[in-house]
């Protein structure tokens, strides 16, 4: 049995590991974990990560949690072209510097946007109060504008000429609003033209294919929702009351 | 100029990088850098934090602590095997934040206790102890001043939420 990836691509994690992989034509099992069934939840998934989120790597019997790692392990165990993890000293840490820096500053805001404009409203009926949203919102935007001038600045791509694992993690998690149809790119045409120049660097067929479920969110019939999902989810609806 | 590092000890990734440095002889220039972190809520709001938030981020952490042990810790002596990484160090500085306000993390959890001994031990006690001094003597900290207080609050509520 080779490589295994426990993926649902409507998570930016996953999303980034999926086009990473493709991309360098790494051979993997793509095992889908339902995240909209709650099938991360389940006793069965729960044996392969704890966690109990996604994305998981399984090679052999060693299982590999956080897309971060899960990145960073195949670019050393299939030795990828060097500028998706570059080996200069300064340029590296520069890599290091923004992952460690995305998970609260641009993934939690950008998946916050997609609960709140659509999955809680969709699910529990309700809206979350106009001031958090707003918030929210703010947030978001704020965090964008130190993402320009902290870390792309005015290069082609975050490490300066070339396309590396910040730019796709990055532009993954920036395309989570898109679920509901919120398009944070607007606000500044060089976030927008950074934008296009890592689509085409990916290939814009592998990157669309990857956002296909996102895109087709809004279409989803949340009534096939598992009970105990919509229970947790509602409760998450209180937090933001 | 050499290596700078600008810290606080009253923060926990600081705390990290401070210990790490110096326990590997690496040079560097300390820069201190006064934040109000602010973790004494009560004494910051000039109220008490609601009981129900409280006790929601207790029982989470709670959580966490226990995943720390079933996933990473295992039965092994540090979080990557038998010897010390990072991984520890981030780890136990982060951890040594909540047994500063008062809450004793390391009490019902024997597993725990003795890695954070032997956490100890591999760092050095007095490197160690030197890294804490600040965050343990956060209770004694003198009030904060009013006018950074005020700047502070919409920070410190929106922590709370």
């Amino acid at each position: 049995m080779g490589l295994e990836l426990y993926l649902d691509l409507l998570s930016a994690s996953c999303r980034a590991v999926y086009i990473f992989a493709r991309k360098n034509s790494i051979p993997f099992d793509f095992q889908f974990v339902d995240l909209l069934k709650g099938h991360h939840h389940s006793k069965e998934y729960r044996e392969i990560n704890p966690l109990k989120k996604l994305p998981s790597l399984k090679d052999g019997k060693f299982i590999l949690s956080e897309s971060v790692a899960i990145l960073f392990y195949m670019c050393r165990k299939y030795s990828t072209p060097s500028h998706w993890y570059p080996p200069d000293l300064h340029t590296r840490a520069r890599v290091d510097e923004f992952m460690a820096w995305q998970h609260t500053a641009i993934q939690l805001p950008m998946s916050k946007i997609l609960w709140i404009k659509m999955l809680i409203p969709m699910i529990t009926g309700e809206e979350v109060p106009a001031e958090k949203t707003e918030q929210m919102l703010v947030e978001a935007k704020n965090n964008m504008q130190l993402f320009e001038e902290k870390f792309l600045q005015d290069k082609m791509f975050i490490t300066g000429d070339h396309i590396s694992l910040a730019d796709l993690v990055a532009l993954v998690e920036m395309m989570q609003p898109m679920g509901s149809k919120y398009n944070v790119f607007l606000n500044s045409s060089k976030i927008a033209e950074w934008r296009m120049r890592v689509e085409l660097a990916i290939g814009s067929g592998l990157f669309w294919e990857a956002h296909d479920r996102l895109m087709k969110l809004a279409e989803w019939d949340c009534s096939t929702l598992d009970p105990m999902v919509k229970e947790k989810i509602c409760e998450l609806l209180q937090k933001f009351k | 100029m050499g290596l700078e590092l600008y810290l606080d000890l009253l923060s926990q990734p600081c705390r990290a990088v401070y210990i790490f440095a110096k326990k590997n002889g690496i040079p560097f220039e300390l820069r201190p850098v006064e934040l109000l972190k602010g973790m004494m809520f009560p004494v910051f709001l000039g109220e008490q934090v609601p009981p129900e938030t409280l006790a929601s981020t207790l029982a989470e952490l709670d959580r966490c602590l226990q995943l720390l042990e079933d996933k990473f810790l295992k039965d092994q002596d540090f979080v990557a095997g038998p010897h010390i990484s990072v991984a520890d160090l981030v780890a136990i500085t982060e951890l040594m934040h909540p047994v500063s306000a008062g809450c004793q993390v390391f009490k019902s959890r024997p597993k725990l206790a003795a890695w954070r001994q032997r956490v100890e031990a591999e760092v050095g006690k007095d490197l160690f102890q030197e890294a804490h001094a600040a965050v343990m003597k956060v209770k004694d900290l003198p009030p904060a001043d009013p006018a950074i207080k005020e700047k502070l609050k919409p920070s410190v509520q929106g922590l709370l939420q």
